[in-house]
Order: C-alpha cells, then sequence, then structure tokens
C-alpha cells in the first residue's frame, strides 16, 4: 500500500533539480515574452489599419490573436518538448548514473514514466502559463471558449506526442546530443514532409481542382490551423474544399489574410472521407489529430518501455497485452469518433 | 555455512570474446575479499554480473543461498553496488541525492530520513549535507556513492575500483570505512588493478588474468598458488664461498643464486655494471637463497654466518614477492 502512495522517486529527483538555477525560469520568461511579442504585434498591425480608416471589427482583432498565438505556441511546444524529453534516459546514461539506477528495485517502466511526467509537469507550466495570455482573446471576442478548449487540448496532446517522440529518442541513443538531433529531425520530417506532400499533389493536379491529402492529419501545424480557422471563418467551408481561395474583399490583415499566406493556404480544413455509409462527410484535420496523436504517444511509450530495460528487452510481458489493448481501444473509438468506415463496420 | 556469495561456472561471453571464463568463487560471510587483475581480465563483469546487471552466458549466482532471479530482484534487495566510473546528478544536494536512492528502495519516510542522516555520519559528510553533489572532491563522491550503496542496508557490497583517483589520505580514510562495515558484518568485495592498494584491507583475495581466476584465498594461499616462493637476500661484502658452504648445508635452505651487487635483481651472468657504482658497494655480492625456514632458524642462520667470519652488509627477508609475482603474471 505503501508504495502505492509514494510518489516516483524520479519525478521527486527531477523536479528538484529541474526547478534549480535560473535556466528555467529564463526559458519561461523568454517563452512567455516571445508569446506577448507576438500578440502585441498583432495588435500593431491592426491599429495601424484602423488609422488608415480600414474598419476593424473587433472579432477579427481576436481570431487574428487566436490564431497568431495558437500557431506561434504550437511551434514552441514542438520544439521545446523534444528539448527537455530528449535528454531523460540518455542523460543518465552520459552522467554514469544509469548503473545506479537500475541497481535499485525501481523498475524501467517507474524511470521512464517518472521522467515522462517530470518532463512535461514543465512543458505543461509553459502551456498553462500562456492561459492568461490567451485570454485576452477574449477580450475582443470572435473566437468561442469552445475553440480556445480545443487548441489548448490539442497543444497538450502535440506536447505529450512530441515528448514521447523525443523519450523514446532517448532510449535508443546514447548521446542526449544524437537523441535530440533525432528527434528535431523526425519532427522536420513530420511538418515540412506532410506539406511536401500536399505541394507535390496539389502541384501534379489538374488546375481547378482542390486536392486534399491526408498526409495533413499528422502535422500539429495543419491540425491547428484547422481549429484556428474554423473561428475565423462563420458559417465553416464548403465541404472538402481548401477554405481560404478565392479572392479577398479587401486587403485587410486578419486570420484569413494570415491564411493565405504559404504554407497556411495548403493547409485544410477537413478531409473528405467518401467511403462513409451516409455519403462523404468533412472530418476537420484536427478531429484525426486528436486520435493519431494519443495512438502514436502509447505506441512510442511501449516501444521506450522495452528499449529501456538493462536485459531482455523484448521478451513479453503483461504489460504488453494491456498496452496492446490500450491502442486497440484508442484505435478503436478514435475511428468510431471519426467515423472511419473500415472501423464503424468492424465495430458493427 | 552458506557462502555469501558463490558462483558456478560463471560466464560471459559478448560475441566471440570471452569476458569471463567459468568463473567459481565462494566468499564467505564477512570476509573483505579484493579482485585483482589487470584492466580488462574480468573484474568488472563478474562484479556486473553479481549485482545483477548483465546477464551471465552461462552459469550461475547465488548470494546467502538464493539464486539470482532474472529480473534482478535478489540482487536488488542483497547488494550494494558501486560502479567503477559513477555519475553524480548536478544541481542536486547531498542529502537529496541520498533520499533520492532511498526513495528508489521504497523507504517510508521516517526511516528514509534516520537512513540518510545515519550514512552522513557513517561516511563523514554530515557538514556536507546540503552542498551540491557536484561541488564535492573526488573523495567525498566516491564516500556519497558508497553511502548510496548502503541505504537499503544490504549484507553485500560490491565496490568497483573503489580506490581509484583517490589521493593518499582518501585511501587511508576509504580502508577506514571499509573496516567499519566489516566489523557491522557486511561480506565485501572490491577490485582493483593495483595490488597495494588492496594488500592491507582484504582478508581474501583472487587474482584475475584474461577472465580467469588465477589464483584465489587468503594473502599466503594466494602466494603459494602462484608459486611464490620466500626468499632471503644476503649482501656479502667478504666470504661468499664460505656464506654459500653454510647456507648449503643448513636445513630450510633451497636454491642459491649469487647476485653481482645487492641493489640488483638481474643474475651474475648479467653484464656487469659495477663500474657505475660507488666502491663502497662494488664488492659487495649477493646470495638469493629459497628459504622455509620461522624466524627462530632465520636468527640461528645469521648468527652462524657471522660467527664464521662472513661479513654480512644486510639481510633482506622477501616475504611480500606478490606484487613481483602479479606483475610476471599480468605482463605474461
Amino acid at each position: 500500500m505503501y508504495r502505492v502512495l509514494q510518489p516516483n522517486p524520479i519525478v521527486v529527483k527531477e523536479l528538484r533539480s529541474r526547478m534549480r538555477g535560473g535556466r528555467p525560469y529564463m526559458i519561461l520568461t523568454g517563452y512567455l515574452l516571445g508569446l506577448s511579442l507576438v500578440c502585441f504585434g498583432i495588435l500593431r498591425v491592426f491599429e495601424g489599419q484602423a488609422q488608415n480608416g480600414a474598419p476593424i471589427i473587433s472579432a477579427h482583432v481576436g481570431q487574428g490573436l487566436f490564431a497568431a498565438l495558437a500557431l506561434a505556441e504550437t511551434l514552441l511546444i514542438v520544439f521545446l518538448t523534444p528539448a527537455v524529453t530528449a535528454g531523460a534516459i540518455s542523460s543518465e546514461r552520459e552522467q554514469l548514473t544509469y548503473d545506479l539506477l537500475i541497481a535499485t528495485p525501481l523498475r524501467p517502466s517507474r524511470i521512464l514514466s517518472g521522467k515522462l511526467v517530470a518532463a512535461l509537469w514543465y512543458v505543461l507550466l509553459l502551456i498553462f502559463a500562456a492561459v492568461p495570455l490567451g485570454s485576452v482573446i477574449l477580450l475582443f471576442g470572435g473566437v468561442s471558449p469552445r475553440d480556445l478548449a480545443k487548441a489548448l487540448l490539442l497543444l497538450l496532446l502535440t506536447a505529450v506526442a512530441a515528448g514521447m517522440l523525443g523519450l523514446l529518442c532517448s532510449t535508443l541513443a546514447r548521446r542526449t546530443l544524437r537523441a535530440t538531433i533525432i528527434t528535431y529531425l523526425l519532427i522536420l520530417a513530420i511538418v515540412v514532409g506532410s506539406y511536401f506532400v500536399v505541394l507535390l499533389r496539389t502541384a501534379s493536379a489538374q488546375p481547378g481542382t482542390t486536392v486534399t491529402s491526408r498526409a495533413l492529419a499528422v502535422s500539429p501545424f495543419s491540425a491547428m490551423t484547422s481549429i484556428v480557422m474554423r473561428g475565423a471563418t462563420p458559417g465553416g467551408p464548403a465541404p472538402g474544399g481548401m477554405m481560404f481561395d478565392g479572392p479577398r474583399p479587401m486587403m485587410m490583415f486578419d486570420a484569413n489574410m494570415l491564411m493565405n499566406m504559404p504554407p497556411f493556404n495548403n493547409f485544410t480544413y477537413g478531409l473528405i472521407d467518401y467511403n462513409n455509409p451516409n455519403g462523404p462527410v468533412v472530418q476537420p484535420v484536427y478531429r484525426y489529430a486528436y486520435v493519431a496523436y494519443p495512438l502514436f504517444s502509447l505506441i512510442c511509450y511501449w516501444l521506450a518501455s522495452h528499449v529501456v530495460r538493462p536485459r531482455r528487452r523484448w521478451r513479453l510481458g503483461l504489460i504488453d497485452l494491456v498496452m496492446l489493448l490500450l491502442v486497440l481501444l484508442v484505435a478503436g473509438v478514435g475511428g468510431y469518433w471519426l467515423e472511419i468506415d473500415t472501423v464503424t463496420r468492424f465495430l458493427r | 555455512m552458506t557462502a555469501a556469495i558463490e558462483t558456478t561456472n560463471l560466464t560471459k561471453r559478448y560475441g566471440r570474446t570471452v569476458a569471463l571464463d567459468q568463473l567459481n568463487l565462494r566468499v564467505q560471510p564477512g570476509t573483505i575479499y579484493g579482485f585483482i587483475g589487470p584492466n580488462g581480465a574480468g573484474k568488472t563483469t563478474t562484479l556486473r554480473m553479481v549485482a545483477g546487471l548483465l546477464e551471465p552466458s552461462a552459469g550461475q549466482v547465488r548470494l546467502l543461498g538464493e539464486r539470482l532471479d532474472r529480473d534482478g530482484r535478489t540482487s536488488q534487495r542483497l547488494v550494494g553496488y558501486m560502479p567503477d566510473f559513477f555519475g553524480v546528478y548536478d544541481d542536486l544536494r547531498v542529502w537529496e541525492y541520498l533520499d533520492f536512492f532511498a526513495r528508489c528502495h521504497n523507504l517510508p519516510g521516517a526511516k528514509r530520513r534516520s537512513t540518510v542522516e545515519g550514512l552522513l555520519e557513517l561516511v563523514d559528510l554530515t557538514p556536507k549535507r546540503d552542498a551540491f553533489v557536484q561541488s564535492l572532491s573526488r573523495g567525498m563522491q566516491q564516500r556519497l556513492c558508497l553511502a548510496h550503496a548502503l541505504v537499503h542496508d544490504p549484507p553485500i557490497l560490491l565496490l568497483d575500483e573503489p580506490a581509484s583517483g583517490l589521493d593518499p589520505r582518501a585511501r587511508v580514510e576509504l580502508r577506514e570505512l571499509l573496516r567499519t562495515l566489516r566489523d557491522m558484518g557486511k561480506t565485501i568485495i572490491l577490485s582493483s588493478h593495483i595490488l597495494s592498494e588492496l594488500a592491507e584491507v582484504c582478508t581474501e583475495m583472487g587474482i584475475m588474468q584474461g577472465g580467469h581466476l588465477v589464483a584465489s584465498g587468503t594473502l599466503a594461499e594466494v602466494q603459494r598458488q602462484l608459486g611464490g616462493e620466500r626468499q632471503l637476500r644476503f649482501s656479502v661484502l667478504r666470504g661468499v664461498e664460505q656464506a654459500r658452504v653454510i647456507l648449503a648445508g643448513t636445513a630450510g635452505a633451497g636454491r642459491i643464486d649469487q647476485l653481482e651487487i645487492d641493489t640488483s635483481h638481474s643474475p651474475i651472468t648479467s653484464e656487469p655494471t659495477t663500474a657505475h657504482l660507488p666502491e663502497l658497494h662494488a664488492s659487495a655480492t649477493t646470495l638469493s637463497v629459497v628459504w622455509s625456514g620461522d624466524a627462530e632458524a632465520t636468527a640461528s642462520l645469521i648468527s652462524r654466518l657471522v660467527t664464521a667470519g662472513v661479513a654480512l652488509t644486510s639481510v633482506v627477508d622477501e616475504t611480500n614477492d606478490l606484487e613481483e609475482l602479479f606483475l610476471q603474471l599480468t605482463a605474461a
């Protein structure tokens, strides 16, 4: 009973040492300062336009702020989280403390979960520290609290997924530097790679037709865009179409103008599921991300929990059965929620 | 009596390389056992397997009669392990470091606090309680690492190269600490590639070479197993022939070698180097005799030589020739 109530020693240790010194506070300050500057910049642009006589609707300001803040925060989280988790296990190996750790009764799975929780605590601190900044949006309106909550949830899922990827690389690589580089390269491959797939498909398509690619579903930026744009275009997009094309009536900076710039102009609000029994339906990209990211995180954690073992790495045990059931559960429930045809048919 | 540590045909292979070949070792409780051998002899491999950190390719380990289980639970409970190269966590205070490992061993709150304080006292780090771990000297870090291996009060301690990198004073302190721990009833296995580090503190030792245990036992036993001979060395100024006759006729004396100069170990056949030496030593001859007599017999032999008119300048009883044997062995 005592063991159950006992906090994970790794979490206690990590929180004690991680929050020491100026660095964590400097990162937090820099992060908030960066986001504040983004907000300030957006406000200045609107202010300048208002001074030039453009009719500025308060909702536009809110939407512009929301879009810029959400995407900037995604960018920061995607690139800060691996920096925090990629050293989790490899640094123990580098500092030659790994042997000391595995000679204790602490199970490798507990080492891993402790490391993840400790690293994510810090990232969560970053995300939640920015919430007051995000509340400025509500002053201007134009964005529903529901959309704010959606963006926050996506941000959290993105942080966990990026963190898990970093953790997996950390267990695989012997050196922290190598783990960090591999993590960033993989993230870049996911973000830039999916974008290039879309570009290639757009370029190879017949002129005038709109192309949507499922590759978009993996990029956190594309997923976040699909949330922030929902707020920006009242009434929603036409099914299956690119949202932000067509001539704009006025060259005015707002969220829509931001979305007309590359790479956002190639992002889409939703993907069309033609195989749906109820006829083609459009699924917003972020909904795919809500399912894909937890699934990705689970698989990364599953792999890492094997690699982290000092011996008999790939021997299967009860934990593998639990993980398999968990993966199937998330995939099944997620697939049903997304109304993916194969899943729904299987479940029926 | 159940051995504290018993290995049966313990073998570790890395691909085609055999790091440890069929080690059969028995260490009785309360022993300070020293593994001596050059780098790569298999000392660390052995310790890591006993600590449950490395899986043997063949053979088995028993700790206090219990066979090592597959997930390493037995060794985690019974063994305190200090690796040869260990790190310390930056940004952690000394007490927090020990507190962390106490938590890892599931020590409840009050017990954890008293253990941490007790261990700080034991390794003499109480004044450094709130210092950051990275600010400690090498010797202090070594003691802290030793303390971390003791948080769960294990009956067996495995210390890999505990004396490496320590200054002479820290070495003496370590030796004292090891004796204290033995008095507390712990069985200690330690390793070193330097014999003199261990000879004083170990009650038993094993000499390893190329993955084999070449000799094992008390100092005297190891010496005998290695074929080490006790020798008496007489520096004779005059009367060499007379001395030879007396030595040849004495019970307990064996082979006699004649060396040209008292400081040289080379036999007479080698090139004479006397020209470089001061005149006083120039004519001194060393007679070396393999000797098995006791102290009484040695005294009587010296007295007979002197009475017979042999001019002696010194007599050396070379009992501790182990270092030399060890060097010969490990050079081979």
